[in-house]
């Protein structure tokens, strides 16, 4: 404890001269001083070359300078109090999506870093392509693909949508082909089922009824997207009841299609996106 | 020497002891004394009560608990109240709101400081952001002008000082809105006010004074995903009030 009377030596030193000034030249004369102190003391003994007066004068200085480096280390507002509330904490959870299609399983969230962090800011574009069909014809029946989503977070989703992004057109790799645009000859449906993709529960797109009619395009798909799956709300949060939800997605080449739609390929995105 | 002379010299010998202890010859002299003089000390003590529920006497104390009444924890008291818990949450409109009553309790006078820490942890449980979540999270501190003991917000707001916002520490105006922040390190943020020098001054407290704060602490929603940074994120705060 730092009695009153340092206080006054420090102010004095605030006064005088600059702190760090004072600082140095402290300690300059220590170790200018250490040398001297035990031959005087061993002198002292020995009848003392150095008189008194002077040695006790730098015995003051010393100590008035060891003080004044005291002071410099420590803070002058010495009475204070302190409170402290720890330990807040503000927690977060997550919606993360699991698209699985084709045996394949996608994660929203890709690949973790070593500290199991996504860097993708959980949007993952790149699952995997489905080749609905290879070299169909009108009349065929509906191609399929069977998409299992599940919620694999800790925070329910309330809204799942599946949206188509733009189509193109392209022509396939043979040598003839015709020059119409797949994209608005293709009828595109989006069906909900039970567990199992046998039995129909709602259309998503291009109605709400109990069975999807194959009456939209992919390029009208597009128009209407995003398309939420109202059947119920989102996706329950993982380990829950209703934490995953089935859907076919159906595309047909239809049976009135011209000789114009020969050799074409047909490419665009599904995206399904759960959001809070 | 023969045996007369030891005697003799005995007694020359005792004689003088006794003269010397017979006290002092002078019998002329002059005393004065300045009697009880005292320097005494005064205290810089700090209550620190969450909603202000409890009664006078069982705040927490800067002093802790005291051992015949003398504070052994240096007048530093670490393990007041939490304030705010919010477990696994998503951005919203939502505000969480606390208000913090700080009283000098002390015989001085003192100038209050504010010190703020924060940090971010991975929470998942499968997977987590990769930002701090400290960087998201709003946080304003009003100062109530009116306030009913046992709130969690003030009745009314101060209009001619808020404590920390978007728009600084210790400002003299009511405080800005609480902000959408943007880039780490945001005013108005978490990670921000932490950044603020250690004990930032933001009161003066004469002794007897006290003062209610209202923190409130916001995870704004910025849209569809702008926020998926921060998903199973777990930020750890504390504030640390010094009056000195």
């Amino acid at each position: 404890m730092r009695v009153p009377g340092g206080l006054t030596d420090g102010e004095r030193v605030y006064g005088s001269a600059g702190l760090l000034g004072r600082i140095q030249s402290a300690h300059a004369a220590s170790l200018l001083i250490v040398t001297p102190i035990n031959p005087a003391v061993a002198a002292a003994k020995a009848r003392p070359r150095v008189p008194r007066s002077i040695f006790n004068k730098l015995m003051v200085s010393v100590m008035v300078l060891a003080s004044v480096g005291t002071l410099a280390s420590g803070t002058l507002a010495s009475f204070n109090a302190q409170t402290a509330n720890p330990s807040n904490t503000f927690q977060t959870g997550t919606i993360a999506l699991s698209d699985n299609v084709a045996a394949q399983t996608c994660l929203s969230y890709g690949t973790l870093n070593a500290q199991n962090q996504f860097t993708n800011n959980n949007q993952n574009a790149t699952c995997n392509t489905i080749a609905f069909a290879a070299a169909a014809k009108p009349g065929d029946p509906a191609a399929t693909a069977n998409f299992t989503l599940k919620n694999v977070g800790s925070l329910a989703g309330a809204t799942l949508t599946i949206a188509g992004s733009a189509c193109v057109t392209t022509n396939n790799s043979e040598s003839f082909h015709g020059a119409g645009d797949l994209c608005v000859q293709l009828d595109i449906a989006v069906q909900e089922m039970d567990s199992t993709f046998t039995t129909n529960v709602k259309c998503v797109y291009p109605t709400n009824a109990v069975a999807c009619p194959m009456t939209g395009t992919i390029s009208a798909f597009q128009t209407a997207s995003p398309v939420t799956a109202n059947n119920t709300a989102g996706l329950n949060k993982s380990g829950s009841a209703g934490d995953t939800r089935y859907f076919q997605v159906q595309i047909q080449l239809p049976s009135t299609s011209a000789n114009s739609f020969q050799g074409r390929v047909a490419t665009f995105s599904l995206t399904w996106e759960l959001d809070q | 020497m023969d045996r007369t002379k030891k005697i003799l010299i005995t007694m020359l010998v005792l004689g003088a002891l006794a003269a010397v202890g017979g006290g002092t010859y002078a019998s002329f002299n002059a005393v004065t004394t300045n009697p009880g003089n005292t320097f005494q000390t005064g205290t810089i003590l700090l209550a620190n009560d969450k909603n202000h529920t409890n009664a006078n006497g069982t705040s927490c104390f800067s002093y802790g608990t005291l051992t015949a009444g003398e504070f052994t924890n240096g007048n530093n008291n670490a393990s007041c109240s939490t304030l705010v818990t919010v477990a696994s949450t998503k951005p919203s409109a939502t505000v969480t709101t606390v208000v913090l009553d700080l009283k000098n309790v002390g015989s001085l006078s003192g100038t209050l400081g504010m010190t703020t820490t924060c940090a971010s942890t991975d929470t998942g449980p499968v997977a987590s952001g990769n930002r701090s979540l400290c960087d998201r999270l709003a946080i304003r501190i009003q100062e109530c002008a009116t306030y009913t003991n046992g709130n969690t917000s003030c009745t009314t707001t101060s209009t001619t000082h808020c404590v920390y916002s978007s728009a600084g520490a210790d400002t003299l105006a009511a405080c800005a809105a609480l902000g959408i922040p943007g880039a780490p390190g945001t005013a108005g943020s978490l990670t921000a006010m932490a950044a603020l020098p250690a004990a930032t001054t933001v009161a003066s407290l004469t002794a007897g004074t006290e003062v209610e704060y209202e923190i409130d602490i916001q995870l704004p929603d910025t849209g569809a995903g702008a926020d998926n940074d921060v998903q199973g994120k777990t930020a750890t705060f504390a504030f640390t009030w010094t009056l000195s």
